[in-house]
């Protein structure tokens, strides 16, 4: 008799996270709400690296910015109840990994120690994350491949705050201009004007290095 | 006569008035005109024409994060298209913002490291166990438990705090209207800068005048004791 409960329960498991698997953002928030706790771990894993590489790409500190996920979480897990699910939960998440972020960067710049502590371990190269090369290619087409990767990712970094906020979320997260208006707070055409501006920058700073 | 009538005037239609009226540098205007074949209105084809629409620079810079994106209407990218054909500089800047774009949509995606589940699951454990906890003791701190579950906005922590809430506002109200009473003993006097009255100096008593035996050689020397702190105070603000 337990031995067909146990079974029970082993199938039900992994159909239920197929079932989750298989839902939209907002069936899984509702899933989550009527008191389905596994729905909530399905969010997470929908969400922790896009999350993860927006607010990276946003501060420049990798250990910060898993914090900072860490904490959108926990603000997810204790305010989605409030969340208006006539809206988008991705927008939502974002919109509270940007407020993190930003109140990261102004923390930073109001300690100028730990900004320095930041950018010199950005420089260093054991933060970087791990990739795996090609064996295959030439060692110079490897070296000029990752340095391209690296001043692409300084060059980001280099862009003013405002602008690096959108242009990551345009370029590398793939939002709608109207998503990036709701997550920043701003209007759509602060978006657009920002997103012009950012893209010349970019393209600017990085031209001489790629011809 | 005016600045703008001694300009020489040109007729709407003509050539150089509309090269100029645009934001474009007349020699690729020349070029854009001379590269469309000019086709009268009597020898145009019948049937259902295409509509062509001319674009210069400023327009095309302006409509150019649109082009990237794909979200312009099918006649605005063919005319976006065919600015690119005759124009290098708008070329040029596409190919670059093009290329730039294409370097940063390819980064390498991060992963979370092998911790950082493992560090979220113990603060979702101790997240669970605080609403547990709270909603044990008949409210929760975030109003979690008691909206999440059962789908009520209120609950009864709630009422309590506002009962305790409102209290408190009726207290600060009383005391707010015992203390106006008082309010005019504990005002004080306006504080205005103006130059203070001269103390008299000991140095001018009358008995010490009377006592002295030459007075008119000690007249100004009192004097300049007097005014001895001011002439030192302007002294050190003019300086």
């Amino acid at each position: 008799m337990a031995d067909v409960a146990m079974k029970r329960v082993a199938q039900r498991g992994p159909t239920i996270r197929e079932q989750l698997k298989a839902m939209d953002d907002a069936d899984v928030v509702t899933s989550f709400l009527e008191g389905e706790e596994r729905a909530f771990q399905e969010l997470v894993e929908r969400y922790q690296t896009r999350l993860l590489n927006f607010i990276y790409r946003t501060i420049g500190d990798r250990e910060k910015a898993e914090d900072l996920v860490q904490e959108v979480f926990i603000r997810v897990y204790r305010h989605l109840h409030r969340f208006d699910r006539s809206k988008k939960f991705s927008t939502w998440a974002y919109t509270i990994a940007s407020n993190l972020a930003k109140n990261e960067l102004r923390n930073r710049s109001r300690n100028p120690l730990v900004l320095f502590q930041t950018m010199k371990g950005n420089w260093d190269d054991e933060d970087r994350p791990l990739q795996f090369e090609d064996t295959t290619a030439r060692p110079d087409d490897l070296y000029r491949k990752r340095h391209l990767r690296e001043l692409v990712a300084e060059t980001v970094a280099k862009l003013p705050t405002h602008h690096r906020e959108v242009f990551v979320l345009r370029e590398l997260e793939g939002k709608s201009y109207e998503e990036i208006a709701e997550i920043t707070d701003c209007n759509l055409g602060t978006v657009k004007s920002r997103l012009n501006r950012a893209r010349n920058a970019f393209a600017e700073i990085i031209e001489p290095w790629v011809d | 006569m005016d600045e703008e009538s001694k300009a020489p005037r040109l007729a709407p239609g003509c050539l150089f008035y509309r090269a100029l009226s645009r934001d474009c540098d007349v020699g690729h205007f020349l070029r854009e005109q001379a590269s469309v074949p000019r086709v009268s209105k009597s020898r145009q084809p019948h049937g259902p024409s295409t509509p062509t629409r001319r674009m210069n620079c400023r327009e095309f810079r302006h409509k150019h994060d649109a082009y990237v994106d794909d979200t312009l209407s099918g006649i605005d990218i063919e005319a976006m298209g065919r600015h690119l054909r005759l124009c290098d500089s708008c070329a040029a800047l596409d190919t670059r913002i093009r290329r730039s774009l294409l370097l940063a949509r390819n980064l390498p995606t991060i992963e979370p490291s092998a911790a950082f589940a493992e560090r979220l699951q113990m603060r979702l454990a101790h997240e669970r166990a605080l609403h547990a906890r709270t909603s044990k003791e008949g409210g929760s701190a975030f109003g979690f438990d008691g909206a999440r579950r059962h789908g009520a906005p209120f609950f009864t922590g709630a009422y309590v705090a506002l009962a305790a809430g409102v209290a408190m506002a009726a207290g600060l109200m009383v005391a707010v209207t015992l203390t106006r009473d008082n309010d005019e003993a504990i005002r004080l006097a306006p504080v205005v800068a103006s130059i203070p009255e001269p103390e008299p100096s000991p140095l001018a008593m009358p008995a010490m005048v009377a006592s002295m035996p030459a007075g008119l050689s000690v007249w100004p020397a009192v004097f300049v004791a007097q005014q001895a702190p001011w002439r030192l105070a302007s002294y050190a603000a003019g300086h």
